[in-house]
């Protein structure tokens, strides 16, 4: 991912004089060097399946304790008659779906007036042939219910 | 006359002193984020909306070239990296060789587009885009430039809607054998992670998840990132180059739920795009559908879409003009830096202008 960071510029117009580029650092070597001998054998280590089903694992774990905590707090908050996060949750979901249909909706009338528009120009430009639009139907924002 | 020795130890000395207070003026930038760098400067247009996705046209006053060309964006970072800096944007050389450019970008998805699915991108918005495009550029035909997932879509675009008059197709990066892909993928295609398992209270799969999928390929990278930095803080002109394109790198966008839950069953177990026959909105999408010419962009040094993951692509097409370009670059270096304006900008012209008439 940072190769493009490594090929960053490295000419121009600093504001450090052309004359005054140092050489390279003294330690720079040695950083080359544990370069060399730890990074093929970690790039080689992500990519076993032990590797995977690590990461997975420890995902899954974080993942389940995280949802435990959540509950024990929803439950308690819940006694005390207040809302927790999990509440506040549902009801951004729901107003995801919402708007989500909302979107729907007025595409598919976007989609209408520009089929008509189409329709009501073909005579002038009966030769085009361009991209059609074609209707498509998609799922909703995730109901929390 | 040559400087005494005394008069060298002091010039040293003062040089060293300067470049230490670059380095000071530099590191507080970084450390209190006051440093931001300019991206993606070069004047665009949107010309057309829908949901989040948006399709911009770049301005230019150099357009010679027909058809215009539209690039195809991942869903998965952001799209400024191919107009990351002046001087070093892959649009702006794409501009500055005559071409009318397209860029579609599908934006940040939230909690409404968790419901975004395969279907939506390739039969609702690219078509849509597409027919924008041409109306806009006032032509008949355009051509197609798809960038990592981005070219996924684009070859399920113009294999699922023959209508649209695509006159060449160039994909980069472009994954269509997943069963090379490694990292996190690795753990979805074992079924030991599940896209449950990640998403989180808006349905999406979080940017941070999709940011340490990628840096887990290359764990060493982020230590030796710093020495390099640490190295040469000095310079404005490597810190900016560096700010731009770490900023870039951390600034992923969220994959929505309901297409995470597709590209995992679909895309990555059951490895369709291999077979060539691609299962979309009840009906079957045929990559031998794809009759125009294309060109395969694959970068040799890339660790996320190694060229073995790409290269089944120009078997699977139905196009008699297949041109297969290895770049010898990174996957981030195909489109951004160094690589990209030396290499892969100019061939991809070369290919385009060869396939203009």
């Amino acid at each position: 991912m940072t190769d493009g960071a490594q090929h960053a510029p490295r000419n121009g117009s600093s504001t450090m004089p052309e004359t005054n580029r140092p050489g390279r650092a003294w330690w720079r070597p040695l950083v080359d060097e544990i370069d060399r001998r730890v990074t093929p054998p970690a790039n080689k280590l992500v990519r076993t399946n032990i590797f995977a089903d690590t990461v997975a694992t420890a995902t899954r774990l974080e993942v389940r304790l995280r949802r435990r905590v959540q509950r024990q707090s929803t439950w308690l908050l819940h006694q005390y008659n207040l809302p927790a996060a999990e509440d506040i949750r549902k009801v951004r979901a729901q107003l995801a779906a919402v708007e989500a249909r909302l979107r729907d909706v007025s595409e598919h009338l976007e989609d209408q007036q520009h089929e008509a528009r189409k329709q009501a120009s073909r005579p002038a430009r009966s030769t085009t042939t361009k991209a059609t639009t074609k209707p498509t139907t998609k799922p909703q924002a995730n109901d929390p219910s | 006359m040559e400087a005494s020795p005394s008069t060298d130890r002091l010039e040293g000395i003062r040089q060293e002193a300067q470049r230490s207070l670059f380095r000071a003026r530099h590191g507080i930038q970084l450390i209190t984020g006051t440093r931001e760098p300019v991206v993606g400067a070069t004047p665009k247009d949107v010309v057309w909306r829908r949901g989040k996705a948006q399709l911009s046209r770049y301005r230019s006053d150099k357009r010679t070239r027909r058809p215009p060309l539209v690039i195809v964006w991942s869903v998965i970072s952001r799209a400024y990296i191919l107009d990351l800096r002046p001087g070093q944007s892959f649009v702006g050389q794409l501009l500055d060789a005559g071409i009318d450019v397209f860029m579609i970008d599908w934006g940040v998805p939230d909690a409404v587009d968790s419901g975004n699915n395969l279907e939506l991108y390739v039969d609702n918005y690219l078509p849509r885009a597409l027919e924008r495009a041409l109306e806009v550029a006032d032509s008949d035909e355009l051509d197609i430039l798809g960038y990592c997932a981005g070219g996924v879509l684009s070859c399920l675009a113009v294999a699922g809607h023959p209508e649209t008059p695509v006159k060449n197709l160039a994909v980069m990066a472009t994954p269509i054998d997943l069963g090379h892909i490694e990292g996190m993928i690795k753990s979805f295609r074992r079924g030991a992670l599940e896209v449950d398992d990640l998403i989180d209270e808006t349905g999406n799969i979080p940017a941070d998840a999709v940011y340490r999928g990628f840096a887990s390929l290359r764990p060493t990278t982020d230590i030796f990132k710093y020495a390099t930095l640490w190295e040469r803080l000095w310079s404005d002109e490597f810190v900016e180059g560096y700010t731009a394109m770490a900023g870039w790198i951390r600034d992923q966008t969220p994959l929505p739920g309901a297409l995470a839950r597709q590209m995992v069953d679909l895309l990555l177990r059951r490895n369709v795009l291999v077979t060539g026959e691609i299962p979309i909105a009840g009906r079957t999408v045929r990559l031998a559908d794809i009759t125009c010419p294309l060109l395969n962009v694959m970068a040799e040094d890339d660790h996320m879409v190694p060229p073995a993951a790409s290269e089944v692509l120009s078997k699977l097409v139905g196009s008699t003009d297949v041109t297969e370009l290895r770049i010898p670059a990174g996957h981030v270096g195909l489109a951004a830096g160094r690589d990209a304006k030396r290499n892969t900008v100019p061939r991809i012209l070369e290919w385009l202008n060869a396939h203009s008439s």
